[in-house]
Order: C-alpha cells, then structure tokens, then sequence
C-alpha cells in the first residue's frame, strides 16, 4: 500500500498525466461544442446522440487516433523502463522486502490512472452533451437510450475499452522489462499498429485486443447471444490480463537492474 | 558478540559473466562491524558490478552473499531494514530533493519522519535547496542527496560506489566526516572510489580488484607503513648486506622498509664514511597499488 501511494504520488506531479486529464477534459466538450455549432471540422451527418451515445463516441474517436494508446504507453514506459534505466528501481529496492511488490504497485497505479482518465471523459463527454447537444437536433432529451440493448452495448463497450487499456498497459510493461524506454515505447507502438492490421482477419480478429474492445462481434446481436458473446470476450481478455501479469513478476523478480 | 553479529557483510565466492567476459571472478572478502572499506580498482575492474550484486540489482551471480549470516537474496528482511547504499544517485527528477526522501521514507514506512528528513538535508547542506527540483540540481548536490538517501533508514551497513565523484573539496570533507562518524557509531561501510586520499584518509581496509579479480585485501596500515629514503653522497657498495630484504640500493639511494632499523642504518653509513645528503619518507604506496596492480 505504501509503495502505491508513492506511484501515485509520482505519476500525478508529472506535467504530461496533468495534460492528458486536461485533454481529455477538453476534447469532448469542443468536438459537443463543433457539433452543434455545425462546422465543417466535424460532420455527423443524421445522428442523434444520447448522453451515453456521445460518451462512447468520443472514447472511441480518442482510441481511434491513437490518443489514448500513444499516452498509455508513455506513462507505462517511463514508470518501468524508464526508472529501471535510471536505477530508480534499484533504490527502492534496497528498501522493501519484496521485488515484486515494487512492479505490483506501479501495475495498479496505471491501473488507477487509466480508470480515471475514462472516468474523465465519461465526465467531460456527459457535460458536453448537456450544455451543447441536449434537446438539440444532434442530441436526444434523455442520457440513456428508449432501447434497453443499445444502452447495455454503450455501458459493456466503456467496460471493455478499460479492459482493453488494461491489456494493452501490461503488453508495454511487458517490452519495458527488455527494451530501454524510447525502444519500449516505439514497440509498444508498433504493436497497436499490427493489432490494427490484422484485426481484420476473419478467425484471428476475435483474439485482437483492439477488437475485442469495441465490443464489434457483439454490436449487432442481442439477449443471450449478447451476454455470451461479452462473456467470451471477457474470458480472452482475463486470459490475456493472467498470463501478462505472471510473466511480468516473474521476469522483474530475476532480472537484473542493468541495461 | 558473536563471530556473525561482528561480520556484518560476508562475500563468498561471488563470480559474475557477461556472456563470455568474467566481470567478477570468485571474489570473497568480509566487512565487520566498525570496518571502513576501500573497493579501489581501475574504470571495468568489476567494483560497480560487485555493488549492484551486493545491493541485489543483479541476482545472476554465482556465489553467496550474506548480511549477518542470512542470504541477502532469500532472507531480506534485516538486509532492507539495515542497509544503506549509494550507487549512481538516481531520483524522481521533477520532484523537489525533499519530495524525493519522502517517497523513498514512505515506501519504507507509511508515517515517515519529517525531523530525520530535515535533519538528513541540513546534514548534507542540502536545506536551502530542498525545494528545489532535482532536474536543477548539480552533480555534487545529487550526490549528497543520495547519500542522504542512503542514510535515511539509519544504516548499520552502509554501500557507496564513488561517493566523492563531482564533489568540491567542502563537499568531500563533508563526505569523509559523515563516514567516519557513522564508522565510529559502528556501521559497517564499503566504498569504491578514485579519490585515493579520501580512501586513504578513512579508510581502514583496502580490498583492491583487477579485471574482476580480488588482487589485495588487507589492513590500511599495512599498505600505509613507510619507507625511509637516504640519499648518500656514494655508493654505499655492500656495507648494508647485512639488513637483507629490508633494506635495498639503488644508485645512492637506500630505503629502508622497516623504520625500526633507521638509526643502525644510519649509523652504518656514517661508519663506513658516507655521507647522507637527504632523508625523506615514501608514502606512495596505494598509488603505486592503483597503478601497478600488485599480487596478493
């Protein structure tokens, strides 16, 4: 517990985790404010959004360009590749007993960090479409969709985009463990950008973490077909988050601190 | 006290390869309590490797390192709440120096003490400074930072690897009080530096590796004792004979290595009708060790 409050303690007095709140505080309340105010820079086309609609609208526009993913990884690379470059590490861990509680607390602190980032944009996406797209002729006058499925889509779809982040934290904790931090980050990087090509391959795609966070196999059906679908899913993103996580302590409890 | 209460760090038998280069060969020295060691040995000799093995950075060496008799790898416990280490000072660099002996107090234990924390930042002339960010901070002021940071859970065991590097001549006196204090409390320090007056200055032990190798391990003393240099006005040809290996020719010169035979020396030269143009005494030796990589 202590060690996680001094991850917290560390991560939250950087500029760059203080930007990327202010970030995504900010971007869905201006894309609300560009929609409404019809400009050429965004077009919506007929759509109506609901309060949720919009929230996953615009966790999915931040996936999309890559935002999210770039500044996930920048913040796991400098947490671990970066601090076991500088010997950080090493200080620490001349004064706790056990290796592995050092890469566990800074895990969870990404952990945090990530829910509070969606948490973030959930907030700032839901005061967007109150101020600028409620009751508009882009917006509906309730938060939550008449259709009960498309609400459980919209909810189940910001679970797994967690998830997701969750996932693709741990495959960059992974290479930060190898790779020095530039080199972790670029892979980290260039991973996203093979998820992304081979999330169409039909048989494979259902495997992509990237695919499986949008929740995609699951958009068009409903009832059981729907709960089994995410509980499938669910189950390869548990397998994926166990497996990562046990060659991740494994590893940092026998490495060497040397580069 | 028990023979393991007074060896507070043994080293046995420790080897480290980096692919086919032995950066430490089977090297066994122990540090008692009270004990300041000096790790001397050229840039590559294996002395930072040896430290990072000891402090547990790196765990694939061969061999067996304990602290008061447990393995410092498998029983931590007094090893992480005793010991205290300095290796290349690395810090949080957009926290303040203060912020930083926070966090590392804290991983420790949650209620950290604010008094230990300022008394550590007066001690290492850091005070003024202590809000400052460690990104504008010099390199000697890392370092007293980091040696702050070392001392912070009060250390009986206390590792350094070239505390003195980027340090003014203040900053080095400060240094090599700090040490012998805490010696004189009776912690154990081992230190590797370049700095070879502050070694000899503090030092009481002087372990010195070679390409990896433990060439020298004995008392500071030892390596200390002087000789004496007389310069004669001739050769003295054989009349010193008879003082064997401790005394040698050289040209005019005769050096005697055990100074308690100076005054029959002497006596022996002006006997025989020379005379002494100049006495002097040579203390070189641990350069010489540093230079010439001496044997055992």
């Amino acid at each position: 517990m202590n060690l996680l409050g001094v991850q917290l303690r560390k991560m939250y007095q950087r500029k760059d985790v203080k930007v990327a709140y202010l970030l995504f505080l900010v971007v869905p309340l201006v894309v609300a404010f560009l929609i409404k105010a019809e400009s050429n820079i965004i077009t919506i086309g007929d759509s109506i959004f609901s309060g949720i609609g919009y929230v996953s609208v615009v966790l999915g526009l931040l996936k999309g360009l890559f935002v999210f993913y770039i500044l996930i990884f920048l913040f796991t690379t400098s947490l671990i590749s970066g601090e076991i470059d500088s010997m950080n590490d090493a200080v620490y861990y001349c004064k706790v007993e056990k290796r592995s509680s050092i890469i566990t607390s800074k895990i969870n602190a990404l952990v945090i960090m990530s829910f509070l980032l969606i948490l973030d944009i959930c907030f700032s996406a839901s005061l967007g479409w109150i101020l600028f797209l409620r009751n508009s002729k882009f917006g509906s006058m309730n938060y939550f969709s008449s259709s009960l499925e498309e609400n459980q889509f919209m909810i189940m779809m910001l679970v797994f985009s967690f998830i997701e982040i969750v996932v693709l934290m741990l495959i960059s904790a992974n290479m930060s463990l190898f790779l020095s931090q530039g080199k972790a980050l670029m892979g980290s990087f260039l991973i996203i950008i093979i998820f992304k090509l081979i999330e169409n391959i039909d048989g494979v795609q259902k495997f992509v973490p990237t695919y499986i966070g949008n929740l995609t196999s699951v958009m068009e059906v409903s009832g059981n077909k729907f709960w089994n679908g995410v509980l499938e899913e669910g189950l390869i993103f548990l397998a994926y988050i166990i497996v990562m996580v046990m060659m991740l302590i494994n590893k940092y409890n026998r490495m060497d601190y040397v580069r | 006290m028990s023979e393991y209460e007074k060896k507070v760090l043994e080293i046995c038998n420790v080897s480290k390869k980096y692919g086919d280069f032995n950066a430490l060969k089977d090297i066994s020295f122990c540090i008692n309590q009270g004990d300041i060691v000096g790790l001397l040995g050229h840039n590559g000799a294996g002395k930072s490797t040896l430290i990072k093995c000891v402090m547990g950075a790196i765990q694939s060496y061969t061999g067996d390192i304990s602290y008061k008799g447990h393995n410092i790898l498998t029983y931590r416990e007094p090893f992480v709440k005793d010991v205290g280490i300095l290796l290349e000072p690395a810090f949080v660099e957009y926290l303040s120096g203060e912020e930083n002996l926070k966090l590392l107090a804290i991983s420790m234990e949650k209620k950290y003490n604010q008094g230990k924390i300022n008394e550590l930042l007066e001690m290492v002339s850091l005070k003024k400074a202590s809000k400052k960010k460690v990104s504008d901070y010099s390199f000697g002021m890392r370092q007293r930072l980091g040696l702050a940071q070392a001392l912070l859970n009060d250390p009986k065991l206390l590792i350094l690897d070239e505390p003195t590097v980027g340090l003014d001549p203040v900053g080095t006196e400060l240094m090599k009080t700090t040490l012998k204090n805490m010696s004189q409390k009776g912690v154990a320090i081992m230190f590797s530096s370049h700095e070879l007056q502050a070694v000899e200055d503090i030092c009481n032990r002087i372990v010195v590796i070679q390409n990896g190798e433990l060439i020298y391990d004995d008392s500071m003393d030892k390596l200390k004792s002087k000789e004496i240099c007389i310069v004669t006005d001739n050769k003295p040809e054989d009349i010193l004979c008879k003082f064997g290996e401790d005394v040698t020719v050289e040209n005019c010169c005769v050096t005697i290595k055990d100074v308690k035979i100076i005054d029959e020396v002497i006596s022996c030269i002006k006997e025989n009708g020379l005379m002494i143009m100049d006495i002097s005494t040579k203390n070189n030796m641990l350069f010489q060790f540093f230079k010439g990589g001496t044997s055992k």
